[in-house]
């Protein structure tokens, strides 16, 4: 069963403060992502694989094709729905981990984590208990859990950006670089728990910036290319 | 589509001009229950008159502001007859200014301040009021001692918090909010964003939350509208509308923000 279907995705950024300079970056993109199944997004750097990450996300915006996703047992095209309810799909169904952590300054890491959950109606004692266990599973020791993440260095705030991925059970995972900051031990764990993701049956995307891993953890490769000047 | 939500208010076509100046330009929105929908631009675009119009102060030249709690946006903010308005305002709604001094009484204590909504709406039992300002206190973080000291020997943060306190306790389900952190020192700042974002979460409010700051927009609402000049150019989803801005004026907006 597809989790994901995206179909034609076409975007080009606008820049206005350029005189109106148009930037072509996906053109014709269409694949689909099935249940327990991780794909790897392969191509050189400036290819455009972290904007179709963003544009599935809903981050940015499609200029057309569509993105469907599986959510609460309908397929629902997330180009077309209301802002309102992207959000409401965020919260459940897909889920995407960026290279930076963005937070509220000096909240806790464990209340960080937990929040993901909170959002969707876990209440506290649960929701810090399954924020730790995930901290701790991501080599993130109990010392550091109630600090703000915002002095730890980048692989622990990487680890902190996956758990709030890792800690709920959204079926689409969208992963850029997961591994990107960290350590051969701890790139290591972030695999195994894309394992298990695949096991329950979670629909993964990712960019892996190490080859290995890729080969390592991916079921499929798709390819996107730097548009040539044919092509826009 | 299963999926339908029903707004809590929804303002149309709302015009206003002061003398020559137009102040709104054909402004339309809703806002749904529980979501954050912040209110950007640049200071002059209407953003707080947009607000004191949706809230009822501000009468519009053209245009209306529908609202209702039950599904229906069965009554106008417009039309509402003065007494009904300001019960809502002492219920129903709550108003945070920038200055916690708009909104506080200076002379009665911390404690008097907080429980003044629920004595409006005839609780008179000392016990009762002491323990809910007790309890208030307690929620945004002020130490309960304080209790029968005058928000004057506050500092700002503090009557900050005491304003939100204050507001809040009517269980409001409609928050309006006129840049709360803008004046504060930025370490009291995060500790107030984190409170709002609690607050609002765990009472399940609807937020209409004016700013000129794009980062405390960006961690609290969900929903951003950005102004210029009196009207909406821009709507969506907050990161959406931050990190790929279509309007030429958006665009120069975010990409005039300093990075921290």
């Amino acid at each position: 069963m597809n989790l994901l279907e995206v179909k034609d995705l076409r975007k080009t950024f606008t820049l206005h403060l350029r005189g109106g300079l148009q930037l072509a970056v996906l053109r014709n993109i269409s694949f689909s992502v099935a249940a327990g199944e991780c794909v790897a997004l392969v191509g050189p750097s400036g290819a455009g694989k972290s904007t179709l990450l963003r544009t599935i996300y809903g981050n940015y915006r499609a200029e057309s094709g569509s993105v469907t996703v599986m959510h609460d047992g309908e397929l629902v095209d997330l180009t077309r729905v209301p802002p309102q309810q992207l959000l409401v799909i965020r919260r459940h169904s897909i889920a995407y981990v960026s290279q930076f952590l963005r937070v509220i300054p000096r909240v806790s890491t464990r209340a960080i984590v937990a929040s993901v959950l909170k959002d969707q109606g876990v209440r506290s004692p649960d929701a810090d208990a399954r924020a730790e266990s995930i901290l701790l599973t991501l080599n993130l020791p109990l010392r550091l859990h109630g600090l703000p993440p915002a002095t730890f260095s980048g692989g622990e705030q990487q680890r902190v950006n996956l758990a709030r991925a890792l800690v709920t059970d959204h079926p689409v995972l969208l992963l850029d670089e997961p591994t990107a900051s960290l350590d051969a031990e701890n790139a290591a764990v972030v695999l195994s728990l894309i394992q298990d993701a695949k096991r329950a049956g979670r629909a993964i995307i990712s960019i892996f910036h190490d080859p290995d891993m890729t080969v390592r953890v991916a079921d499929r490769q798709i390819p996107i290319t730097s548009l040539t000047e044919n092509d826009r | 589509m299963s999926y339908r939500p029903v707004p809590i208010l929804m303002a149309r076509d709302l015009t206003l001009s002061f003398g020559t100046l137009r102040a709104l330009e054909s402004v339309s929105l809703e806002i749904y229950p529980g979501e954050v929908l912040a209110i950007v631009g640049e200071s002059g675009s209407g953003k707080t008159t947009l607000l004191n119009t949706l809230y009822g102060v501000l009468a519009p030249g053209a245009g209306e502001v529908r609202f209702g709690e039950n599904g229906e946006l069965d009554r106008c903010v417009q039309t509402l007859p003065r007494q009904q308005l300001r019960h809502l305002h002492r219920s129903a709604w709550g108003y945070v200014h920038q200055n916690p001094r708009d909104a506080l009484r200076m002379e009665i204590t911390a404690g008097g301040n907080i429980v003044e909504r629920l004595m409006a709406a005839g609780e008179k039992h000392y016990g009762t009021l002491r323990e809910k300002a007790l309890f208030w206190l307690q929620k945004v973080e002020i130490d309960p001692k304080r209790i029968d000291d005058l928000p004057t020997t506050f500092s700002g943060g503090m009557q900050q918090r005491l304003q939100i306190a204050r507001t809040l306790i009517s269980h409001p389900y409609l928050l309006f909010m006129d840049e709360p952190t803008s004046g504060l020192d930025v370490s009291v700042q995060a500790g107030l964003l984190d409170l709002l974002r609690n607050l609002v979460s765990e009472q399940r409010m609807a937020v209409i939350l004016v700013t000129h700051d794009l980062a405390v927009a960006r961690l609290l609402a969900g929903r951003i509208a950005v102004m210029q000049r009196g009207r909406i150019i821009e709507t969506g989803v907050t990161d959406q509308v931050l990190d790929d801005p279509q309007h030429p004026y958006t665009q120069l907006l975010v990409s005039s923000v300093l990075p921290a």
